[in-house]
């Protein structure tokens, strides 16, 4: 257990030494304070719409345009843009190795091949969770500062107005669920990995899954439905669901543990692949 | 000279009485009554309390702060964002008249003792955002106890206004609104795996089924006649 962590830890400083690690975190800290600004500049343009049935009896007092509801619609993100950042990282994890040759050299010192890939999971885990965290934060505090603060507007089972305290507490519970959600990108990023010396094959490869797992969750032919349980992206919207009121708690842990199913079959597949892969030719 | 007298005093006590039940019964004469109360008011400021209750509509208890300033000035504080119903705040009958209205007389009747006086206050021209109005007059301490608007189009609007005496004036301590909608907010799901992205588009055209309502609002901490400054209405909105 000790070698793994000591493993895991030397993984974690391979990962953040290499530059392609920071483009997500430079593009996060580069995009959001341009959008946040932007939106402090030129407003933000709400559905209107949705409060339309009640504007000739109330009026509106008060902005629902604020930092935390622009990060909330960049949440949005998280469905297909973002995972690019997960598996440009991920994919690399173990092909990098094979590229360079250095399983060889790993696999002399006194740590198994299961080791070896647990540690490297669990860093690939750490740099996800790293930089979905690193979203949350600069959205929401760069949000906040840059646009201001105030309660948070959503749409559930119609209009639902969340105070700033509790949409918070929930933006926070969103980030670490996300973080799981994304974490079985980095898994199957991490299984094509294991299968080849070339990162850009996982990386394409991860991508295709997801765009095409997407277009066969969202197009609506009944026959599709038959799939869909088996599409990891059919759980995505999981980090949208703590901004219902009440959180269906049910259905979180229902979509987690799917989620947690695909994470351990892409590692396991990993794991085995690994551990008979030919790393002397 | 005696019989003369006397159908000279029984035409002044016709008169008289005539001008007596033709001012019980004119409108503008009703609310020129009530007005009176708060035309010694300069101005106020308030601590109200919002609670909503209307399907597919969810907002936290809202505390806001309500400062008003003669003729017109207005400001209401709040922490984000808030509903507030039209004429729910402060029912006046400066808040309902305007030259685009005309009065009627409709009845007048006793409940609890109490006489009422109900008026109607109707759009001159038809005016489809512009509602009927009726108000109940309480004829004991001249106040508007109850308030009905019909909306053409949106339905109606019920409000019950509870008072209480502070410095000599009747201020509303509760008011209880119903809303009686034609339309609800349609009840939109959040974003999901079918729509990323959420929003209302599905329900754009869509007709949504009639909805009941409740929004009750509590009044606290009046401070009327203590100079409020002009800088507090010009203030930004936050």
């Amino acid at each position: 257990m000790l070698l793994i962590i000591k493993a895991t830890k030397l993984e974690l400083i391979k990962i953040f030494s290499k530059w392609r690690t920071y483009i997500g975190f430079a593009t996060v800290a580069v995009l959001i304070p341009l959008i946040m600004w932007l939106v402090r500049k030129y407003g933000f343009g709400l559905e209107n719409q949705a409060l339309r049935s009640l504007g000739d009896s109330f009026e509106f007092v008060g902005s629902l345009a604020n930092g935390l509801l622009v990060s909330y619609y960049l949440m949005n993100v998280l469905w297909v843009h973002f995972p690019f950042f997960i598996v440009l990282v991920a994919g690399d994890v173990m092909a990098s190795e094979g590229a360079s040759g250095t399983y060889r050299l790993w696999l002399t010192r006194p740590i198994g091949r299961f080791q070896v890939i647990t540690s490297k999971f669990l860093a690939t885990f750490g740099y996800t969770l790293a930089i979905v965290l690193f979203m949350g934060l600069c959205s929401i505090g760069l949000g906040l500062l840059i646009v201001g603060g105030g309660d948070l507007f959503v749409f559930d089972k119609g209009i639902l107005i969340l105070s700033q305290g509790d949409a918070l507490q929930r933006f926070l519970l969103a980030y670490l669920i996300a973080a799981w959600a994304q974490m079985a990108v980095a898994a199957l990023a991490f299984m094509f990995s294991t299968w080849t010396n070339n990162s850009v094959g996982p990386i394409i490869g991860t991508y295709a899954v997801i765009v095409v797992s997407m277009i066969l969750a969202v197009i609506k032919i009944p026959a599709l439905e038959i799939i869909r349980p088996y599409l990891f992206v059919s759980y995505f919207d999981v980090f949208f669901m703590p901004f219902s009121d009440p959180i269906p708690w049910g259905e979180i842990g229902v979509s987690l543990l799917k989620l947690t199913v695909f994470i351990l079959t892409f590692f396991g597949i990993s794991a085995v692949s690994f551990l008979k892969k030919d790393i002397c030719t | 000279m005696k019989r003369s007298l006397r159908i000279t005093t029984i035409i002044i006590l016709t008169l008289l009485s005539v001008h007596n039940l033709k001012s019980q019964t004119d409108p503008r004469a009703i609310l020129d009554k009530v007005q009176a109360q708060y035309d010694a008011i300069e101005d106020y400021q308030v601590s109200v309390h919002l609670n909503v209750d209307i399907k597919n509509f969810r907002m936290p208890n809202k505390t806001m702060r309500v400062y008003f300033k003669k003729p017109d000035k207005v400001k209401i504080k709040t922490s984000g964002f808030a509903i507030v119903p039209r004429f729910g705040l402060m029912p006046t009958p400066a808040t309902f008249l305007n030259d685009s209205v005309q009065l009627e007389y409709v009845r007048s009747f006793r409940e609890n003792a109490i006489a009422y006086h109900v008026i109607s206050v109707q759009p001159k021209k038809e005016i489809k955002t512009s509602p009927a109005i009726y108000l109940r007059v309480n004829a004991q301490r001249w106040t508007i106890d109850r308030v009905q608007l019909e909306y053409q189009q949106i339905g109606t609007t019920e409000m019950d206004i509870v008072y209480q005496n502070m410095a000599g004036f009747w201020l509303p301590e509760t008011t209880k609104i119903l809303f009686d909608l034609k339309h609800s907010i349609p009840p939109v799901e959040r974003p999901n795996i079918d729509r990323p992205f959420g929003g209302m588009e599905q329900y754009a055209g869509n007709d949504t089924q009639p909805v009941r309502g409740y929004v009750t609002i509590t009044f606290t901490n009046f401070f009327i006649n203590k100079g409020l400054k002009d800088a507090v209405f010009e203030e930004e909105d936050y």
